[in-house]
């Protein structure tokens, strides 16, 4: 969501986190959670950068197999933005998620999931709600191709559309002649 | 009654009383002391002597024998000075000043040479001329000043080599209690800590600081929160 950015980012740790105060970088042994409004980071190890002007570039790596995971409130209600990879990295500077190694997004409302995106390496600007992907060798597809999913919106979806027009159509027995 | 008297030598006539000695007559009192005076002139020189072997043999036993470890005396406990209002200075081989150490009152106790600071102010500034300060209600450890154990609201403070007077400090940290370690440029906690930088505070249940490579390590489970500090 739009407003995420203005919240602070939390981040919570079971094990150790180390500052260098020569670099102002953080780094944490996970399991890590980064949290900032309804944006959500989980990863085995995490580094956070902070940059000149107060922005920060958080560098979430996955360790035995386990891919980094994230997950962000869209601001359609009721939609979400989810996804994994082998290394996700967020700049709050620009607001862009990076996602990189076997990148997978999918876009979701509630249970349904309504597009899926899968590729090498996937950005996705969550000011402007974009997501770019790019092929490579790490994309889970053979040669390295991308894939892009989009859910048809279902039947039900569809009936529950009111009717175009809310104008009632009345019925006459016979039409007036056509004068040409 | 029959008095009992001496018998004769065979020609059975009773033998006659003898006369008293030089005319003394030797009353039965005057008979004991004269036993006592003779008693002391035979055996008084003989326990004069006897006295003065025991004394002597006394004398050599109380005498410690020739480098033999000598008893320790019970060293005092309590401090043997105190100072107040007092400052430290401590120098680098260069002639900068390295630390300055302050306090309420200083309590030196000679029994274990160490020191006890109320009240204590601590700035150090290491080669690079990047500064510390640590504040704490109560600091002990060794005189020498290699090691200091501080107590009761403790901070930290970490400056930049340049920073002007009066600058904010890159780092501060809080905890209840801290080791610190001189030559190893080292401080350690075990206990709740808490850590702020202009744009980070971070808790912890522990902690351990290494200034030669300014890496401050914070046990788990911590909590950071990073303030989003952007305008546009």
């Amino acid at each position: 969501a739009k407003d995420d950015r203005t919240k602070p980012i939390a981040i919570e740790s079971e094990r150790s986190g180390t500052y260098n105060d020569r670099s102002k970088r953080v780094e944490w042994e996970g399991p890590v959670l980064l949290t900032q409004g309804s944006l959500q980071l989980r990863a085995a190890l995490l580094e956070v950068e902070e940059r000149k002007d107060g922005s920060h570039h958080a560098r979430a790596l996955s360790k035995g197999g386990e891919p980094v995971r994230f997950a962000q409130a869209l601001d359609a209600p009721g939609e979400r933005l989810e996804g994994q990879a082998d290394r996700i990295e967020y700049d709050s500077g620009n607001d862009t998620v990076n996602f990189v190694g076997g990148a997978l997004v999918r876009r979701l409302k509630g249970a349904q999931l309504l597009s899926e995106l899968t590729g090498a390496t996937i950005l996705y600007n969550s000011r402007t709600e974009t997501v770019q992907v790019q092929a490579g060798q790490s994309s889970p597809h053979p040669q390295g191709r991308t894939r892009m999913v989009m859910m048809p919106r279902s039947a039900a979806a569809s009936e529950a559309a009111p009717a175009a027009s809310a104008v009632p159509l009345k019925s006459t027995p016979a039409l007036p002649p056509v004068r040409r | 009654m029959n008095a009992a008297r001496p018998q004769g030598t065979g020609s059975g006539a009773p033998l006659a009383p003898l006369p008293p000695l030089a005319g003394r007559s030797k009353p039965p009192r005057g008979l004991w002391v004269w036993r006592l005076q003779a008693w002391l002139s035979h055996y008084l020189p003989l326990a004069l002597l006897a006295l003065g072997a025991l004394f002597t043999a006394w004398l050599a036993r109380q005498t410690p024998p020739v480098g033999a470890p000598t008893v320790e005396r019970a060293v005092r406990t309590d401090p043997d000075y105190t100072m107040s209002g007092f400052e430290i200075h401590r120098f680098w081989p260069d002639g900068r000043q390295q630390a300055w150490l302050s306090g309420e009152t200083l309590r030196h106790f000679p029994h274990n040479d160490t020191i006890e600071v109320d009240q204590l102010r601590l700035r150090w500034v290491d080669e690079a001329g990047r500064v510390m300060v640590a504040l704490a209600q109560r600091g002990s450890g060794p005189a020498k000043g290699e090691r200091l154990r501080l107590d009761g609201a403790v901070q930290v403070q970490r400056f930049a080599a340049d920073a002007p007077e009066g600058a904010a400090a890159e780092w501060v940290l809080n905890t209840e209690s801290l080791e610190a370690w001189g030559p190893e440029q080292r401080l350690f906690s075990r206990r709740p800590t808490q850590f702020q930088t202009e744009s980070l505070q971070l808790q912890a249940t522990g902690f351990e600081y290494q200034h030669r490579t300014g890496h401050v390590m914070f046990q788990g489970p911590n909590r950071t929160e990073l303030q989003p500090r952007r305008t546009r």
